[in-house]
């Protein structure tokens, strides 16, 4: 059962306002977060992808009756945000303990076998965030998130044919930006 | 760093220039900027595109691990698709003399936790069995080398529901009939107890020729929340919403009880959503609209909307809705009672076929394969039942019991089995995983107690008798010995486990020859069924536990022989277990486990007889005893139990008519014995147990013929047994005794005995 605020905030969002959909984040991100950690807790060791992390969280929130599965793809942009977060805390912590390993394969499409240093990444994500929020937005739900073109482009309302030259576009300046990160650390 | 608007046009004019040809792209470029900023900021986001460091999709697949060459009889012949949980190879059947090309579903290793991969393994097995015309078939399942679980299906070659629909042009009769025959389909695997998990269009194709086939029933999803029937009921009406996505009202009320957030309000089962929708193709009434007389007028305004006013169809439609909510909030309660209904029906079934059904059918001789047909019939809807996450503790218990039962009967330590042993270790493990936390749960509930107690025995039997490891064995035993003893007089059937826990104990000592440590727990044993109140001491299982623990007392009794009173005790305890199970054979002639236990007394009696040089008596039990196990092996070949007691019977045979100087009649039925054991250990795929009782009737054989001066004879017999310890010896499977006595005893036998090639005979103490 959606409260009945929720559904009135998801169709806010369908309809474009935005912060309709920063209103749900603080409304779900508890609970998104603690099934999403729960799930990287109790696979600790095991590969596993952020997409399954998502979907699996999502389809959790259907079972317990918190949201409907007709906002599956706006929820899933939801946790794709909150993914973010977490994997990055999670990157962030494991430079100060070792200890914990989890290995999270962020997008397994993309990914192969090594991801991209996602502390660095973050801060590119950030800056094209700036420049350009959609496109931040864009490799959020489909890197994070793991998240379909179809679905995608039931959130942001824009054609897939758009989003395919979006994602390549937002990816393109994503990999200069990284590379560049790089050779400046090597610089300074 | 540019600035943000360089960096936004440079943006824009990459999404553009991702459609220009490479080729033209300088002038294209030159055309729209001049800015040497956004130029410079071009060229390094089209340089970086090349070499992405993010990847592109040909680079990542060639990231991912290759699929394996072959599986088994199928040779990969290509990949089918990717997914979260692993991938999808189509692959072709080479091997045989028939073509089949398969779909290959390969899941991650390490994926799966191992509760998730038992689960999985459990469903396969139902699965495999389901053979319905709208179901893809399943065909086998394993593990791969490096731990990845794998399905072999039928490959399907179609579209997604929802597409194919659309692409056919198909009227809303047309959808309408798919959705009739999901449901359908879903429900025959609902009644087999198999939920899918994840019915989608993705999941429900459509092929060329227009039939509809369900793929991957019960696997598509790792998901280990609670699952039912209902999660079924809720995909079919998503899956209604995409094939009929603007429905008329009838329809629309069948999808939105389908699709009912709480899932008591839905349909209680698929077989009911499939009847309204047939109700809707012919017009009939509809259950979901559950108006009555109502319903029947909206259904008039259906038939003459252009008769009757929009503003009172409208009133009357919205009157029907109300009662249809009051209808149906009744009805949700009458469908949760229906299941539950269901529920405890299944279950009777189920118990029934694997207890007072299978009790009953054990008594008849012949009736091995019958018992593990019926106690897989009958697991296969209890396992079921009690996989699910809030299954009550007492179907998880009598679930439980009934693994230990399939193991029993599948290759345990004892009678009437077919003696598969790595089956019945397979199905122990999954009783245990039932059992011991329902144990750990409930310790002091008598069903939970009695339950994780025969686990543990049949554990500690197939340990013993089986795997040749006595300490494992003991322990287990113990551990039922201390579950039990707090109500093991509370009646028959925890009177004979316990009972039967205490002689456990002895054996695992008795089974490496330690007979001074074995004699005092049957002792025990003997004098607590002795004990018991006359209602009990009485009882047939009770009197069956006592003599084949009288008979093991007799051993550990004669084995210690220099012990005061301790061969009288040994004769006496054979009489008493050979009359009372003359008794019992008497009230039910035919029981196998009455004639096993006859003749294994009246073996041992034989056995006692010969060494107090009592040879005529020896000589009439013994006959008595081989007559009784040929009689069990004819009835029911499949018994490696009954085989077992023959070539036991029979190897004593064997040496009554050696020492009578008779190699004629010791070669004889020396070679029914070999026939026996050789037959035991193919049964037994090789396993260590059957080969060490094989390799140690040899070695007595060999005895016998270098006694009766048939050197040859008897030299290969040894080197046959020598063999086999060797072998053993090398794969670590050799007993401790058997390494200390038996292999270094023919090994002495074979270089001093048999090196030349004709070897002379001499007395030796054998």
């Amino acid at each position: 059962m959606v409260g009945p605020g929720a559904e009135a905030l998801i169709a806010a969002w369908r309809e474009g306002d935005l912060s309709a959909r920063d209103a749900l984040l603080i409304r779900f991100a508890p609970e998104l977060k603690t099934i999403a950690s729960a799930q990287l807790r109790r696979e600790r060791g095991v590969s596993f992808s952020s997409g399954d992390l998502v979907n699996d969280a999502i389809l959790k929130l259907v079972q317990m009756g918190r949201i409907s599965l007709n906002d599956k793809a706006h929820m899933m942009a939801l946790a794709a945000r909150l993914m973010r977060r977490i994997l990055i805390d999670h990157a962030r912590a494991r430079t100060t303990d070792k200890r914990d390993h989890i290995r999270v394969v962020l997008n397994e499409e993309l990914d192969g076998e090594n991801g991209p240093d996602l502390i660095a990444l973050e801060t590119a994500l950030i800056r094209l965030g700036a420049i350009d929020e959609g496109l931040m937005a864009l490799v959020e739900m489909r890197y994070f998130g793991g998240m379909a073109m179809g679905d995608i482009a039931e959130v942001t309302g824009l054609s897939e044919a758009t989003l395919k030259r979006r994602w390549r576009t937002a990816r393109a300046w994503l990999a200069d930006a990284l590379g560049a990160q790089v050779a400046m650390d090597r610089d300074e | 760093m540019s600035d943000a608007g360089t960096e936004r046009a440079a943006l824009a004019l990459f999404e553009e220039l991702i459609d220009i040809r490479e080729s033209d792209r300088d002038s294209w470029i030159a055309a729209r900027t001049l800015d040497p900023a956004v130029k410079a900021r071009l060229a390094a986001m089209i340089a970086a595109d090349r070499i992405s460091s993010l990847g592109t999709g040909g680079a990542a697949m060639t990231a991912l691990g290759p699929a394996p060459e072959r599986i088994g009889a199928y040779r990969i012949t290509g990949l089918i698709g990717r997914g979260g949980m692993g991938a999808v190879y189509r692959a072709t059947r080479d091997v045989g003399d028939f073509d089949l090309d398969v779909a290959i579903k390969i899941i991650k290793p390490g994926l799966l936790s191992d509760q998730l991969s038992v689960r999985l393994a459990a469903e396969r097995q139902t699965l495999a069995g389901m053979n319905h015309p709208n179901i893809a078939r399943l065909f086998d399942g394993g593990t791969l080398a490096d731990g990845a679980p794998y399905i072999i299906m039928e490959l399907i070659d179609g579209q997604p529901a929802d597409r194919w629909a659309n692409a056919a042009g198909a009227d809303t009769q047309a959808r309408v009939a798919l959705l009739i025959t999901a449901a359908r389909a879903v429900a025959h695997a609902h009644q087999r107890l198999i939920v899918h998990r994840d019915i989608t269009p993705a999941n429900v194709l459509v092929t060329h020729d227009g039939s509809l086939k369900l793929i991957d029933f019960g696997i598509a999803r790792a998901a280990d929340e609670a699952t039912t029937t209902a999660t079924d009921v809720y995909g079919l009406g998503r899956l209604a919403t995409r094939l009929l996505p603007e429905p008329e009202p009838e329809l629309a009320a069948i999808i939105a009880r389908a699709t009912a957030e709480n899932p008591a309000n839905r349909y209680p089962t698929a077989d009911a959503l499939a009847d309204d929708l047939v109700a809707w193709s012919q017009s009939r009434v509809v259950a979901a609209m559950n108006g009555g007389r109502r319903y029947a007028i909206a259904k008039f305004i259906g038939r003459h909307r252009g008769e009757v006013a929009l503003a009172s169809a409208a009133l009357v439609l919205l009157v029907g809705a109300l009662v249809a909510v009051l209808i149906a909030n009744r009805q949700a309660r009458m469908a949760q009672a229906d299941s539950a209904a269901r529920f405890a029906q299944t279950r009777s079934v189920a118990k029934a076929l694997l207890f007072p059904v299978y009790d009953k059918v054990a008594r008849v001789s012949g009736s091995t394969a019958a018992k593990a047909e019926l106690a897989q019939t009958g697991l296969a809807y209890l396992g079921a039942l009690a996989a699910s996450p809030n299954a009550p503790h007492d179907v998880k218990v009598e679930a439980g019991r009934g693994f230990v039962r399939l193991a029993e009967v599948t290759g345990g330590g004892q009678a009437g089995q077919l003696g598969r042993y790595a089956d019945a270790n397979a199905l122990l493990a999954r009783a245990e995983t039932l059992l011991v936390p329902a144990y750990t749960a409930r310790p002091n509930d008598q069903a939970t107690v009695l339950a994780f107690a025969a686990l543990r025995l049949e554990q500690a039997g197939t340990n013993l008798y089986n795997n040749n490891a006595a300490d494992a064995a003991r322990v287990q035993a113990n551990q039922a010995e201390a579950a039990l003893r707090p109500l093991n007089s509370r009646d028959a059937e925890s009177a004979t486990l316990y009972a039967t826990a205490l002689q456990a104990v002895g054996d695992s000592y008795g089974w490496n020859d330690d007979y001074a440590r074995a004699f005092p727990h049957h002792a025990h044993a003997e004098a607590f069924l002795a004990g018991l109140p006359p209602a009990l001491a009485g009882d047939d299982r009770v009197q069956g536990a006592r003599s084949g623990n009288l008979r093991l007392l007799a051993e550990a009794a004669h084995k210690t022989a220099p012990i005061p009173g301790r061969v009288a005790l040994a004769r006496q305890s054979l009489e008493t277990a050979i009359a009372i199970n003359r008794t019992r054979l008497a009230r039910e002639p035919d029981d196998p486990g009455r004639l096993r236990k006859l003749a294994t007394a009246l073996w041992y009696a034989g056995v006692v007889h010969r060494t107090n040089n009592r040879s005529v008596a020896a000589e009439t039990a013994s006959r008595e005893a081989v007559a009784l196990a040929r009689r069990l092996v004819a009835r029911d070949a499949a018994d490696a139990g009954a085989l077992h007691l023959l070539a036991l019977t029979a190897e004593f045979q064997a040496q009554l008519l050696a020492d009578a100087g008779d190699p004629d009649g010791n070669a004889a039925i020396a070679a029914e014995m070999l026939a026996a054991h050789d037959q035991l250990v193919r049964q037994a795929g090789d396993a260590p147990g059957a080969r060490r009782s094989r390799a140690a009737s040899l070695r007595t054989q060999g005895g016998n013929r270098w006694n009766l001066r048939d050197t040859a004879g008897a030299c290969r017999a040894w080197r046959d047994a020598l063999g086999t310890y060797d072998a053993l010896a090398a794969a670590g499977q050799l007993s401790k005794l058997d390494a200390n006595n038996a292999r270094p005893e023919l090994t002495g036998l074979v270089r001093d005995l048999c090196s030349s090639a004709n070897p002379k005979w001499r007395k030796v103490d054998i």
